[in-house]
């Protein structure tokens, strides 16, 4: 293995680390079984992070983003226009910035997969199909659920965090139900089908590379349209390129970065990079020399 | 580092595998890292960063599989 893909993949771990830390420092939720209540709560991270999670300080963007659908209707009978621009314009300037490079690099429930997979099993690729299962997930549990199916006050379910969500059923269900009583109390078929998504992802993530990221997740999905224009992007120079295949050997998404640069699912983790023995690979902001060759 | 920069000039213009995407990726990400702000500054105004803060201070039931 290259020096320098030793060094790149530990830089990546420990932003991750750090990442996972700086995201859930609220260590006395553990203790008290609450959950942290202050101000920095204004702010989401571009990231799967549950906010009920004991130890999370700040809100998990497709949280809020499924409230601000499911409460829409009753909003606008009070007069709040509320629609999620907060949520969405923030997403969109870190997409436009870094694509998708949040879930290689600070997603804690993307450093679980990474590590479940060093276990030493069989390896399966995820079918290239259900790559596009995520944005079904994206459109109906995001936005059109919560804003459609609504009960008698007008108010609609944030059907992702009720039904998938498998990083909030291990960040916020489990932690919570062993820490309350009350919670144990009301456990019920809800609970257990989101265990048994939780169970079935942690057992596919030891076997396959980020399944939860390539198939489900509707945050990836929103951050891969951002992929193709995204300021930080990737480039591949084709005439050094010897197409060894390395790079699809190393992409946790089962990539080939010559085939394209900055495809939707690249979360820019740089392994292609560094195992790539031509150095072909390359990474960085908006390259003017390729767009002065593109327009020549 | 990266390995090249808006102000890079170096690659001789070589093709690449990403060479054709970056005319548009070039004004794009700056049109909508625009439109995104402006979107945010609208949700700043229109208070729903508060709505945020008031959803997520509290225990979501649905995300724990309880409610």
């Amino acid at each position: 293995m290259p020096k320098l893909h030793r060094h790149r993949i530990g830089l990546r771990r420990i932003v991750q680390i750090l990442s996972l830390f700086l995201i859930n420092p609220y260590f006395s939720g553990l203790s008290s079984g609450g959950i942290y209540q202050g101000r920095l709560k204004y702010v989401c991270v571009p990231v799967l992070n549950c906010y009920s999670c004991p130890l999370a300080v700040f809100a998990c963007p497709l949280g809020a983003l499924q409230n601000f659908f499911a409460y829409m209707r009753a909003n606008i009978s009070l007069g709040l226009y509320q629609s999620g621009l907060y949520v969405l314009g923030f997403l969109g300037i870190i997409g436009a910035i870094f694509g998708r490079a949040t879930c290689g690099w600070i997603c804690p429930f993307g450093l679980l997969q990474d590590w479940a997979y060093r276990l030493k099993t069989p390896k399966f690729k995820v079918p290239r199909p259900l790559r596009y299962v995520k944005y079904a997930a994206l459109a109906l549990t995001i936005f059109i659920l919560p804003a459609l199916l609504l009960d008698e006050f007008g108010y609609g379910q944030v059907w992702f965090c009720k039904w998938i969500c498998p990083a909030g059923t291990l960040e916020a269900g489990i932690p919570l139900v062993s820490l309350n009583a009350g919670y144990r109390e009301a456990i019920g078929t809800q609970f257990w089908v989101k265990i048994a998504i939780l169970v079935s992802f942690i057992i596919w993530m030891i076997f396959s590379r980020r399944p939860f990221c390539q198939t489900l997740c509707p945050l990836g999905a929103i951050f891969s349209f951002f992929n193709g224009i995204s300021l930080l992007r990737l480039s591949v120079d084709e005439e050094v390129c010897v197409k060894c295949d390395n790079c699809y050997r190393a992409c946790p998404m089962d990539l080939r970065v010559y085939e394209d640069a900055n495809d939707p699912n690249c979360i820019r983790c740089l392994r292609c990079k560094g195992v790539c023995p031509v150095k072909a690979v390359r990474w960085g902001w908006i390259n003017r020399s390729e767009e002065g060759y593109e327009r020549g | 580092m990266s390995d090249f920069s808006p102000l890079d000039l170096s690659n001789g213009g070589r093709r690449t595998a990403d060479s054709g995407r970056h005319f548009r990726a070039r004004w794009l990400w700056l049109l909508i890292l625009v439109i995104s702000a402006l979107a945010l500054g609208a949700g700043l105004i229109l208070g729903e960063a508060e709505f945020v803060l008031e959803r997520a201070v509290n225990v979501c039931l649905s995300c724990i599989g309880i409610g």
